[in-house]
């Protein structure tokens, strides 16, 4: 249980802003900074310590024994954030790894995710760029907005971590200096020790020393060169728990008294109109689903085949016509200018022209939607995986009609997360359900649910423009790109302030494609945000999942048109951008592009910047027996620093493996408002058979500033693969999925 | 009758005869680690051993596998040290780990009736999904615990 600390900003009552009550808070400037300006800069009492645990501010705890605690407030979803704030942690305090452990943060003003302030990198989801740029950080702090999405977690904690962590040393340094008599300069941390010359006090022994009142030492940070972790391969803490059986995950919550429960969901932009049940079965009705319990989820699944339920929908269901209006709208004259330089209807010289499109995708995170609730006295608790505590608080909150901190979440390791889990729906109707039958729920989705219920990646249909001079100079890219309004969709349901009644043309929806590397002398970027039911979600890498594909396939046909090789015409438009162009020669030397593939294989490049860092890739791949193969894929990637780079490593391949998935067989239709793919037989994943036989993965050397790792290696993969597969076959498939294109 | 051995424990699970297995693990016995992902034996999430044979259990049910011994991850072994665990570690496979219970299940009875694969081996034999797509450490490493098991 989370305790309100005395000196933390009030809580709003049922703190779920309104959008009236959020436009006047972040418009009245003069108020808010006078508001925010008596906050205290730091809450020490935001974390609770154990018997003999002594707290060095709110992000480093030692026990007794010297084990070093780090809260951890970003969810933990397979990416390794758990260990790379630790190791952030580690390497200042001078601590041993062997004694680090971590714990989920509270959901506290301390651990909002204020770096979204900065939104440096661009990188971020657009409405959360929207939101962090509005409202700065100390409105972040005052929201408690606590968000795991956008790459950001290691350059928006990074700085605090370490500063925490600097803190925490010189505290430990100055008490153990005092016991010793001399000079806090005299001493130092080392290994989970803090020495002086023969003398070693362990940080157990050190922490008891320190004394809370006292105000700590100025900490100095240690240099990059100085930290013995920084950039190094460090077993990651949470597997041991995941090759055991033993990692806590969503649906592995257990409860006394707690039944199971199964739901069925109607179509897309649908609502509950009837439902019924036989005698005896405990049926739970929503605004768009139905539920019945059981004492395992299989009696509370046969239990739901009986329920009969009815669903009405407003409006057009969704259907094949979605996919017709957005080629009409890429063909047509509508939408709006969101970037633009130059005068792009001036360029004169060689016009080509493609149309590339993508489907709507699903998540199929290997864990299934889930969550697990009890209500108890007016207050609710929910355990389960979550992107975001904040958007849990407030939702559960609101639906059981409780004040925000009436409910306290729990946040479980999540079984893949990559967007889906930044929504609390599973959580809000496990409370309702829990709510509805007076016992503790646990509530799993099945894998049809799981799909048919998704937030979905958009679909996309954009017209590429471009014309290139006599000497294979591009002058001229216009776009115009078809692709629902992704950021309002999401906000409609989960930050209400920030959303609007009508879809307005935005460059955040069209990531990637406002701007692109390439210099260019005339540029325009159109965005129609094509009306359709279905809710829409951010799936890895967000809108740079298509745009991806759709710049780096144009550059091969421009590359194509100006009889260039497709590395030297992109290196020839990188010439002002030396990072950019170093990252893809790192991808093209270790994919070996110079040199000829195997017969019937060709190789395919492409280069793509998303969330603050740069990556390339080198596809290796070919057709053969009415098949794809890919034989090799090489990923390069610069991301400033790679502080924890084996973490960076496993995030290359899993983003690589995602996007080739995607490129080569997903795909979500929609019939009379439902999604036609409903478990793996239909929705097709990439599986080992079928991965690269090859996966090589490089970190280019580099002094930026640190940028995202879980998503940037994504959006590479489906270009290089389609551009591979053109060259080895001859023919260009612009329509992804790609199997179904090449096979026989 | 339901009645069968759970990592050397004879059990008798009081529920309907045509509960698959995965749920009666998950819920009556409390043994978490066998994930549910698809309920259709299509990911490979819920593999467990079934006398030695790696089985999808969301297909089983436990009316049907009377008398037979089931092993999940969590009676793999103790501490962790199957060969296909100490490699897991080593080589540092999961991410998420959702999917690796299953997997590290369909790797250990892959060994057990092919101790030496080849990579082609292993790709025709694990076909377990898994999202966060460790495939390529995945066969790396059961290439190393094949090694291990040959004492290497």
């Amino acid at each position: 249980m989370l305790k309100t600390p005395p000196d933390a900003p009030p809580r709003k009552s049922r703190f779920v802003p309104s959008r009236r009550g959020f436009l006047i808070g972040a418009g009245a400037t003069l108020g808010l900074v006078v508001g925010y300006a008596l906050w205290p800069r730091s809450w020490p009492n935001a974390w609770e310590a154990g018997e003999g645990e002594t707290l060095l501010g709110p992000w480093v705890k030692i026990g007794p024994d010297g084990r070093v605690t780090v809260p951890v407030p970003q969810a933990e979803m397979g990416q390794g954030v758990m260990s790379g704030f630790a190791q952030i942690v580690a390497d200042e305090l001078g601590a041993n790894w062997q004694m680090m452990a971590v714990e989920p943060a509270p959901w506290h003003p301390a651990y909002a995710n204020v770096g979204i302030a900065g939104a440096m990198t661009g990188g971020l989801p657009g409405v959360v760029r929207g939101l962090g740029k509005r409202l700065g950080e100390e409105a972040i702090r005052r929201l408690n907005l606590h968000l795991t999405g956008g790459s950001n977690s290691i350059s928006s904690y990074h700085d605090q971590l370490r500063a925490a962590a600097a803190e925490a040393r010189a505290r430990l340094e100055a008490a153990a200096a005092e016991e010793w008599s001399v000079a806090a300069s005299e001493v130092h941390s080392e290994n989970g020790f803090i020495v002086y010359k023969a003398n070693r006090m362990p940080f157990g022994a050190a922490a008891k020393l320190v004394d809370p009142d006292k105000e700590p030492p100025a900490p100095v940070l240690r240099a990059v060169a100085t930290r013995p972790l920084d950039g190094k391969p460090l077993p990651r803490l949470d597997l041991p728990l995941k090759v055991d059986g033993s990692a806590r995950f969503g649906a592995d919550v257990r409860l006394p008294g707690m039944v199971y429960a199964a739901i069925r969901h109607g179509p897309v932009g649908g609502s509950l109109a009837a439902a019924s049940a036989p005698k005896g079965v405990a049926l739970v009705k929503g605004p768009n689903w139905v539920a019945a319990t059981g004492l395992t989820t299989w009696e509370a699944r046969r239990a739901l085949d009986s329920v009969e339920a009815s669903f009405s929908v407003s409006g057009r269901k969704a259907g094949s016509w979605i996919a017709e209006e957005l080629a009409k709208a890429a063909a047509g004259d509508g939408g709006k200018e969101v970037a633009s330089h130059g005068d792009v209807a001036a360029a004169d010289g060689t016009v080509i022209v493609a149309d590339y499109g993508l489907p709507y995708l699903a998540h199929v995170c290997m864990e299934p939607m889930t969550a697990t609730a009890r209500i108890v006295g007016g207050r609710a608790e929910v355990w389960g995986p979550i992107q975001s505590l904040t958007l849990a608080h407030w939702q559960v909150a609101e639906a059981l009609g409780l004040e925000a901190d009436a409910v306290v979440i729990h946040p479980t390791f999540l079984g893949g997360g990559f967007g889906r889990k930044a929504e609390p729906d599973a959580m809000v109707e496990a409370a309702l359900i829990a709510k509805a039958v007076g016992k503790p729920v646990q509530l799993i989705w099945s894998r049809e649910e799981d799909i048919g219920t998704d937030r979905f990646r958009p679909p996309v249909q954009a017209k590429l423009r471009g014309v290139l001079t006599a000497d294979r100079k591009l002058i001229g890219w216009d776009s115009r790109i078809a692709v629902p309004a992704l950021g309002n969709s999401f906000a409609q349901r989960n930050l209400p302030m920030m959303a609007s009644d009508e879809d307005k043309p935005n460059a955040g929806d069209i990531e990637g494609l406002a701007e692109i590397p390439y210099a260019v002398e005339a540029f325009r970027a159109i965005h129609v945000p094509v009306g359709q039911p279905a809710p829409l979600g951010y799936w890895r890498s967000v809108g740079h999942s298509f745009s991806g594909f759709i710049v780096e396939s144009f550059m091969d046909e421009l590359a194509a048109a100006a009889g260039a090789d497709p590395l030297a015409f992109r290196l020839a438009h990188l010439t002002d951008k030396p990072r950019h162009a170093a990252v893809l020669k790192a991808a093209a030397d270790h994919g070996k592009w110079g040199e000829a593939a195997p017969k019937g294989f060709a190789r395919g490049i492409a280069l793509h910047e998303s969330f603050g860092s740069i990556a390339a890739m080198v596809v290796t791949a070919g057709v053969v027996g009415g098949r794809v193969q890919i034989l090799e894929v090489v990923s390069a990637l610069d991301c400033g620093r790679a502080i924890a780079p084996d973490s960076v490593r496993q995030q290359l391949e899993g983003a690589a493996i995602m996007g080739l998935s995607a490129a080569l067989g997903e795909e979500v239709t929609f019939a009379e408002g439902e999604a036609e793919q409903r478990n793996f037989h239909m929705y097709e994943v990439l599986k080992l058979a079928d991965s690269p036989h090859r996966l090589a993965t490089v970190i280019v050397p580099s002094d930026g500033p640190l940028g995202g790792v879980g998503e940037p290696g994504l959006p590479c993969a489906a270009p290089a693969l389609a551009n591979a597969l053109a060259a080895a076959t001859g023919k260009r498939v612009r329509q992804l999925p790609l199997a179904k294109a090449y096979t026989a | 009758m339901t009645r069968f051995t759970v990592n050397g424990n004879p059990t008798q699970y009081q529920l309907a005869a045509d509960t698959p297995l995965l749920w009666a693990l998950r819920e009556a016995s409390n043994l978490t680690g066998t994930k549910f992902g698809c309920g259709a034996g299509l990911c490979g999430a819920c593999t467990v051993h079934v006398d030695g044979v790696a089985q999808r259990s969301c297909q089983i049910s436990i009316g049907s596998i009377e008398g037979t011994y089931v092993t999940t991850i969590e009676g793999l072994a103790d501490d962790r040290d199957h060969p296909v665990q100490v490699a897991w570690l080593e080589k540092q496979v999961p991410q998420c780990g959702f999917c690796q219970s299953g997997m590290i299940m369909a790797a250990a009875a892959l060994l057990k009736t092919n101790p030496n694969p080849s990579r082609a081996d292993i790709r025709a034999a694990i076909s377990n999904i898994c999202r966060c797509g460790t495939y390529p450490r995945v066969e790396t490493a059961i290439l190393r615990a094949a090694e291990l098991m040959r004492g290497g």
